[in-house]
């Protein structure tokens, strides 16, 4: 244990924050539940019986779950009646970011598969039992149910940081520079593309991108995975920089 | 124990404080009074490093706060002017909070919320303003910090409630511990308080004992208003059957401690007042 680091406090952190989401996730699960089960009795109604909706479901639940309550880890640090509170708190920087990104990154990718796949047993069962016919469980092990974790941990990280950056419509706010950074890169590759290679149409372009970074792997294609696998322990990381220099100013201009 | 030197800090293009300078030692209360705006509030989250001086250095038992140490965090308990408590039980509050603060005595908290008559058992959020301030206050003291940090905590409270909030505070004080009390309600205070600081356009006009600021302030009880041109005369105001004036005079000492006259004579001749308390008596 060294005072910048304790599992005591880290675990004494997410336990805290647990009880204070227990009612949130609670809900969350329960949409989840009525969504599966109004999506079930939908297409037993007519007869998807050998589709795997649960699988398919997984990256909704995945995405739309884990970025809303990524976007939502910060709330007090924003939150003028409840900041002092928790800067205060005898924890620090970095225990207060892990007991934060730890749930919507570890924790989601642990639990989510599990509840799907007792969601599905549950829901088969019933449709087994009253319609006579079952679709198949949740597998937790199929390699593109992992893939999209894949996707997600690299999408979610800009949330993460955005939620520490922003004081308010974190999701909407992060949303927004997004796309705008998308625009703006896709701008400076236009710009570059016309100037280096003479490409004037998009096509063109998709193609030659296509071709170097799909059909044949490339020096340019591994570089670009790289960068992007690091993409978010740099952003995680700035976000920890971010809640060190955090300060008060309770509302002084 | 807190050690300020050569401290600037502003907001934006206002300066606040430019080269304050402050050191106060443990086992003494400190009454810390200024005009809105004078900086109370963000000299008190100085203190716990929730603000970042522009320059100079701050020294926090030992720690620099702006680092938010853990150790130095859960020697600090602060209760703010905003209250916030969070929808559930204080037996599930104290669950959650106190493993965070290793000096933590249930037995104590327990001892406090009864004198204080703070109810049990019931979601704290649903609790008027004034029992929330009591339950902050009993926890924050059952944390046994070597600092507490109170940011108007007689607001909100009853008459009876004041009264116990003067005799717990008393006697939460240790040789070890520094109480540090922001406040506009100074009668609240003034038998509370062994130290007085006056803040005042970025720096201190006042950090001295009450005992021996009163000991250079005499004041009297006149039927007519005294001339303002009066040697000696700090302030007056009308009061019944008269007016009440504070003179600096420190061969008569009037044994009077009346914290509101003296922080109205500070503010209406800081200068006179900053060469009263740091000594210099040639007026």
């Amino acid at each position: 244990m060294t005072s910048s680091f304790s599992m005591y406090r880290l675990w004494s952190l997410m336990r805290s924050d647990f009880l204070s989401e227990r009612r949130a996730l609670t809900w969350a699960a329960g949409t989840v539940i009525c969504c599966v089960l109004l999506l079930s009795l939908q297409q037993i109604y007519w007869g998807y019986v050998g589709y795997s909706m649960h699988q398919e479901l997984y990256g909704y639940a995945l995405f739309i779950w884990g970025i809303f309550a990524t976007s939502r880890s910060f709330r007090a640090l924003h939150d003028p009646t409840r900041n002092v509170a928790y800067l205060l708190l005898p924890a620090s920087s970095l225990e207060k970011l892990l007991a934060r990104l730890l749930p919507v990154t570890v924790g989601i990718g642990i639990f989510l598969p599990i509840f799907l796949l007792a969601l599905s047993a549950a829901i088969e069962s019933i449709s087994a039992i009253i319609f006579g016919t079952r679709r198949p469980l949740f597998n937790p092990f199929d390699l593109e149910i992992w893939k999209l974790y894949g996707y997600y941990i690299i999408i979610q990280a800009p949330f993460f940081l955005g939620a520490i950056w922003f004081r308010r419509l974190n999701f909407l706010i992060t949303s927004f520079a997004i796309i705008l950074f998308l625009i703006i890169l896709a701008t400076v590759i236009l710009i570059t593309a016309r100037i280096t290679i003479g490409a004037t149409e998009w096509q063109y372009l998709h193609d030659l991108s296509h071709q170097l970074l799909v059909t044949n792997w490339s020096f340019l294609a591994t570089v670009l995975w790289i960068g992007i696998a690091l993409l978010p322990p740099v952003l995680w990381w700035i976000a920890w920089l971010r809640l060190k220099e955090v300060q008060v100013d309770h509302g002084v201009q | 124990m807190i050690e300020f030197e050569n401290i600037q800090f502003g907001y934006k293009r206002q300066t606040l404080f430019n080269g304050m300078n402050l050191s106060l030692g443990p086992g003494q209360i400190y009454g810390l009074l200024g005009l809105n705006g004078a900086g109370k509030s963000t000299l008190l989250r100085l203190f716990g490093g929730l603000l970042f001086p522009d320059n100079g250095s701050i020294r926090v038992l030992g720690y620099d706060p702006v680092q938010r140490n853990p150790s130095m965090l859960s020697e600090i308990y602060m209760l703010p002017e905003t209250l916030h408590l969070p929808a559930i039980t204080d037996k599930n509050f104290v669950s959650r909070m106190a493993r965070f603060y290793p000096n933590f005595d249930s037995n104590y908290l327990e001892s406090l919320l009864k004198e204080m008559s703070v109810p049990r058992g019931q979601v704290l959020a649903s609790l008027s303003l004034g029992e929330k301030k009591k339950f902050h206050l009993a926890f924050g003291l059952a944390c046994k910090p070597s600092i507490m940090i109170l940011d108007e905590p007689t607001n909100g409270l009853d008459i009876p409630s004041k009264g116990q909030f003067r005799k717990i505070v008393a006697e939460a004080l240790t040789e070890h511990r520094i109480l540090i009390i922001a406040t506009h309600q100074v009668k609240d205070i003034e038998l509370l308080i062994d130290n007085v600081l006056i803040l005042h356009e970025g720096s201190f006009i006042c950090n001295q004992n009450l005992s021996q600021i009163s000991s250079a302030l005499r004041i009297s009880q006149e039927t007519s208003r005294p001339d303002s041109n009066s040697e000696k005369l700090l302030y007056t105001e009308p009061s019944l059957g008269g007016y009440t004036a504070v003179w600096a005079d420190t061969e008569t000492n009037s044994a009077h401690q009346d914290l509101e006259l003296l922080f109205k004579a500070a503010m209406s001749n800081p200068d006179t007042f900053v060469q009263l308390t740091t000594g210099d008596n040639e007026l």
